[in-house]
């Protein structure tokens, strides 16, 4: 599966030294555990911990850092805005989900990410290191596209358009405890192959997500708990060429906060 | 559908997201391993309690101090679904808890 947004491992095999590609580690990364950046990535790979590079901590909970703070940390590894960013996780999970949609919801244009991550590059016996490259700092900034993302307004005033479709992904029982009205359900991870660690075929996927009713000429909202899972689907709809998805970042950790919001 | 403000969403959502299950771990227990997980958000916690625990033997203990509620609802929840024994769920102070669990 090659295409604009999903790569393989033979792809960027190919592309390994091609000048305008980024490659960005986005793995779980802590100097106490033997794994992750620090023990072994991709040959010109650049970590982005989202715990530190996305998030910060606040009064209330994480939120996102100043989009100017994290144009300038992606300055600082060598990224710019035409650059093709590839992005990894361990397999294709949240993590990749989520940088994938900070990073279009940024507007960054060509942005794409490796089907099995971290698993299917070692599987495949291609070149790891643990150097780290020194690219030179280059500008960067953020063009922030409000069309990646929706809050809680965005769906009061939109959701009974007709064409306009909530999806939950988080898992059936937490969607059964209570969901935005008229979401429907369909849980992130029906997309991966736990075998490959990678998406499932694209027809499978796109199958899926028609049976609950998101068709790709509707607006799909996206969300779960606190926006990564919902990223990871958002991801996937793109990958199936969905032109116009959202993703509710604040999620249910904000809507059943909020006074006066209904539930179902 | 039910439309209520948010003092009105259920006990049970509110239970199974963001309030923490208070649990006393046993007095005699010393911890193999502690992890500091101060300053990180969900999912990290639960995957860096996770591969923590790879790298420990079945049956050691490890104690995880997270400063967020989401994490120490989430953790111990994520953490028993993996299979291992939750001991204890302890607010330690203001704003720590102390997450401890038995490797399977």
């Amino acid at each position: 599966m090659n295409s604009s947004v999903i790569v393989s491992v033979t792809w960027l095999q190919e592309h390994l030294n091609d000048p305008n590609v980024r490659i960005i580690d986005a793995r779980v990364s802590d100097p106490r555990l033997p794994m992750g950046y620090r023990a072994s990535h991709l040959p010109n790979a650049v970590p982005f911990d989202l715990n530190r590079d996305m998030y910060e901590m606040a009064p209330g909970g994480p939120r996102i850092r100043a989009f100017d703070a994290i144009a300038q940390t992606l300055g600082e590894r060598g990224i710019t805005n035409d650059s093709t960013l590839v992005l990894y996780d361990e397999g294709t999970g949240p993590l990749a989900g989520t940088t994938y949609w900070l990073l279009k919801y940024m507007g960054h244009d060509d942005v794409r990410v490796l089907n099995g991550g971290w698993h299917a590059w070692q599987l495949a016996g291609a070149p790891t290191t643990k150097e780290v490259p020194q690219f030179s700092p280059a500008p960067y900034t953020a063009r922030v596209d409000e069309n990646q993302h929706s809050t809680a307004e965005w769906i009061q005033e939109n959701s009974a358009r007709d064409d306009v479709v909530l999806l939950d992904t988080r898992t059936d029982s937490e969607y059964y405890m209570g969901h935005i009205p008229n979401a429907v359900n369909l849980s992130f991870d029906a997309a991966i192959d736990f075998q490959t660690q990678g998406l499932r075929d694209a027809q499978v996927l796109r199958q899926q997500f028609e049976t609950v009713g998101v068709m790709s000429d509707k607006e799909i909202v996206v969300y779960c708990g606190s926006g990564s899972r919902s990223a990871h689907s958002y991801l996937v709809l793109k990958s199936l060429g969905y032109s116009r998805v959202r993703n509710y970042k604040g999620s249910m950790m904000d809507w059943a906060h909020r006074r006066g919001l209904p539930l179902e | 559908m039910y439309h209520f403000p948010c003092y009105l969403i259920p006990d049970t959502y509110k239970m199974n997201r963001w309030n923490p299950t208070i649990i006393n771990a046993p007095s005699d227990i010393s911890a193999d391993e502690t992890f500091d997980l101060k300053g990180e958000i969900c999912p990290y916690t639960f995957v860096k309690s996770k591969l923590m625990l790879e790298m420990m033997e079945s049956g050691q203990i490890l104690q995880v101090i997270v400063d967020n509620d989401e994490s120490a609802t989430n953790v111990p929840k994520s953490l028993t679904n993996e299979g291992n024994t939750v001991l204890g769920t302890e607010k330690i102070n203001e704003t720590d808890w102390m997450i401890t669990v038995r490797k399977k």
